[in-house]
């Protein structure tokens, strides 16, 4: 059974794949813009780098290797799982989740892969290239590196299951879930030292986002067991704890009658 | 032993909502209360009622979209919110409103994923997929994106994207909602083949009295969320309304029309009443099914 599930969600990537191909223009225009985004971003905190040297510890090289994870990671969320997060929220605050519930596969992670942003090539080529250029990264320690990407992913995902299925609670919800989300995801974008001690506590428990910004430079700048341990047992304990949430909302869904087709970019 | 392909017992489903502050208690709506049947396997049975009745949340609850607030079912003999994949495998289920089909994408693709998501092997597919095809006179549509269809044509890809994995249960929200005559008839005729010829089990709820017609042998009505009644198509033509049409055509080719009650009035004495010159034809129907669903709503809501 689980070899036909997979087969399914290859299956269903590779149509994401095509669906956001479908519009050939609009798909090369919003990589190109998502690289322009990003080259601008890194400008203006190259620009920073060049005038402090370091903050509070941390070189532009260490930036680099965090903002590459991050956007790396955000990238493959956004290629492959693009479909938690909004998408998700609207399709439970719609009313719009009884096509999944109908198919005989895994319905959070059919849901979860059932939407692709183009953007996303942009923002892959960027954080690859970033985590390559940094100093961090060797060949040593890519299984490594490695292991960080998968956590952030999942991070992500995390993040997006708990703020998708806050709405079957809290109706009309779902465009907050959405800035919450970002909200994440930028302040996973920030230098892990810029953090006080307490901030840090927060960031690796309740709200996340240390398991990128902060966790991966400091196990790759000196490598620490406990560390390294708490960011594969943290990430997986939050994980899992987002799952069993989404599915304990799922009891409480309440369908609708909007009129939609699939595909979602 | 007879077979069943749905039994209820004293199904129920309430939704709750806040409408008086967050800390206050919620407001119960009673959706389905306290619903009992049973359908047999083969049957073609349409489930009507007024808008708001709880037609559609009884068919959630039974597809495992929804889960019930209280009381049981089985259909094809699974529990639908303990075993929802395996149930996945025996229905089939068609929302008018809905769409389970890439926007983007030719039809074919999506067609696809589903033989894909339903372990269909690559001859299985190909084979359901050209048999479908050419019943529902699609077979040059298959190849074009979904954004491209009419709404019939869409409709009748959704009919073969919810048959391709031939279900034993076919559910049926609203099917012809929006088309026009003739893909109308070609639905009702396709899906009323497949029923005969396949012995599928059919739960139909819709406004269009043809469908209900043409495809279901039982009628269930109900309202408020109970069923109310539980009859069959010629019971109901028969025994709910006495009330007879008679259509006289005159040989200049006007005609009159009128309506008698045969358990009232005699029809003799009717006809000798009346004058009628140079008739040429005269028929005497039974009311229209429309006619006869209104007068039944009526009657439960009042």
């Amino acid at each position: 059974m689980a070899d036909n599930q997979i087969k399914f969600f290859l299956e269903l990537i590779r149509m994401n794949m095509k669906h956001s191909y479908a519009l050939k223009t609009a798909f090369w225009l919003r990589v190109l813009f998502m690289l322009i985004s990003n080259g601008i971003m890194l400008v203006g905190w190259g620009v920073m780098f060049h005038q402090f040297q370091s903050i509070n510890g941390w070189t532009f090289s260490d930036f680099m290797f965090m903002t590459g994870l991050n956007i790396t990671a955000f990238s493959i969320w956004s290629l492959f799982f693009r479909g938690t997060g909004i998408y998700m929220a609207h399709l439970i605050e719609n009313g719009g989740l009884d096509h999944f519930l109908l198919t005989p596969k895994n319905i959070l992670f059919h849901i979860s892969c059932s939407a692709s942003n183009p953007a996303g090539w942009g923002d892959f080529i960027t954080g690859f290239c970033l985590i390559l250029a940094s100093n961090l990264f060797c060949f040593s320690n890519v299984f490594l590196v490695l292991i960080f990407l998968i956590c952030s992913v999942l991070c992500f995902l995390t993040i997006g299951f708990f703020f998708s299925a806050l709405n079957f609670w809290l109706t009309g919800f779902s465009d907050l879930s959405e800035r919450l989300f970002y909200i994440f995801f930028n302040l996973s974008g920030y230098p892990g030292s810029i953090y006080s001690d307490w901030a840090k506590i927060l960031l690796l428990t309740v709200f996340p986002i240390g398991f990128i910004s902060i966790l991966p430079v400091e196990i790759l700048k000196t490598f620490s067991l406990p560390s390294f341990l708490y960011l594969i047992t943290g990430i997986s304990f939050l994980f899992i704890g987002s799952i069993l949430f989404f599915y304990n909302g799922l009891k409480r869904y309440k369908s609708g009658n909007q009129v939609n087709t699939r595909g979602y970019q | 032993m007879e077979k069943y392909a749905v039994i209820t017992k004293n199904l129920s489903k309430s939704f709750y909502r806040k409408e008086h502050g967050f800390f206050r208690p919620a407001t119960e709506t009673k959706a389905v209360q306290d619903l009992s049947l049973t359908i047999r396997s083969g049957e073609c049975v349409a489930f009507i009622g007024p808008n708001g009745a709880g037609k559609s949340t009884t068919v959630k609850m039974l597809t495992s979209i929804l889960y019930p607030t209280g009381g049981s079912a089985l259909v094809a003999g699974i529990n639908p919110w303990e075993n929802r994949s395996a149930l996945c495998h025996q229905i089939g289920v068609i929302f008018g409103q809905r769409s389970q089909l890439w926007y983007h994408l030719p039809v074919r693709d999506s067609l696809h994923l589903l033989a894909v998501a339903y372990n269909l092997s690559e001859a299985e597919e190909k084979k359901r997929l050209q048999e479908l095809s050419e019943s529902l006179q699609v077979t040059e549509l298959l190849d074009r994106p979904v954004r491209d269809l009419s709404l019939g044509q869409r409709m009748r890809c959704e009919i073969i994207a919810s048959l391709l994995h031939s279900p034993q249960i076919l559910f049926l929200d609203e099917p012809t909602i929006g088309l026009d005559v003739e893909a109308k008839l070609l639905l009702r005729s396709f899906l009323k083949q497949e029923s005969e010829a396949k012995g599928i089990t059919i739960l139909l709820t819709s406004h269009d009295t043809g469908d209900i017609e043409k495809i279901c042998h039982r009628v269930l009505l109900i309202n408020h969320g109970s069923l109310i009644l539980d009859t069959t198509m010629n019971r109901l033509k028969t025994q709910f309304m006495s009330e007879k049409y008679i259509r006289i055509t005159h040989k200049d080719g006007s005609y009159q029309r009128f309506h008698f009650d045969p358990r009232t009035e005699d029809i003799t004495h009717f006809l000798k009443s009346s004058t009628f010159n140079q008739v040429s034809d005269l028929t005497i129907e039974n009311p229209p099914l429309e006619e006869i669903i209104r007068k039944l709503y009526q009657k439960e809501v009042s």
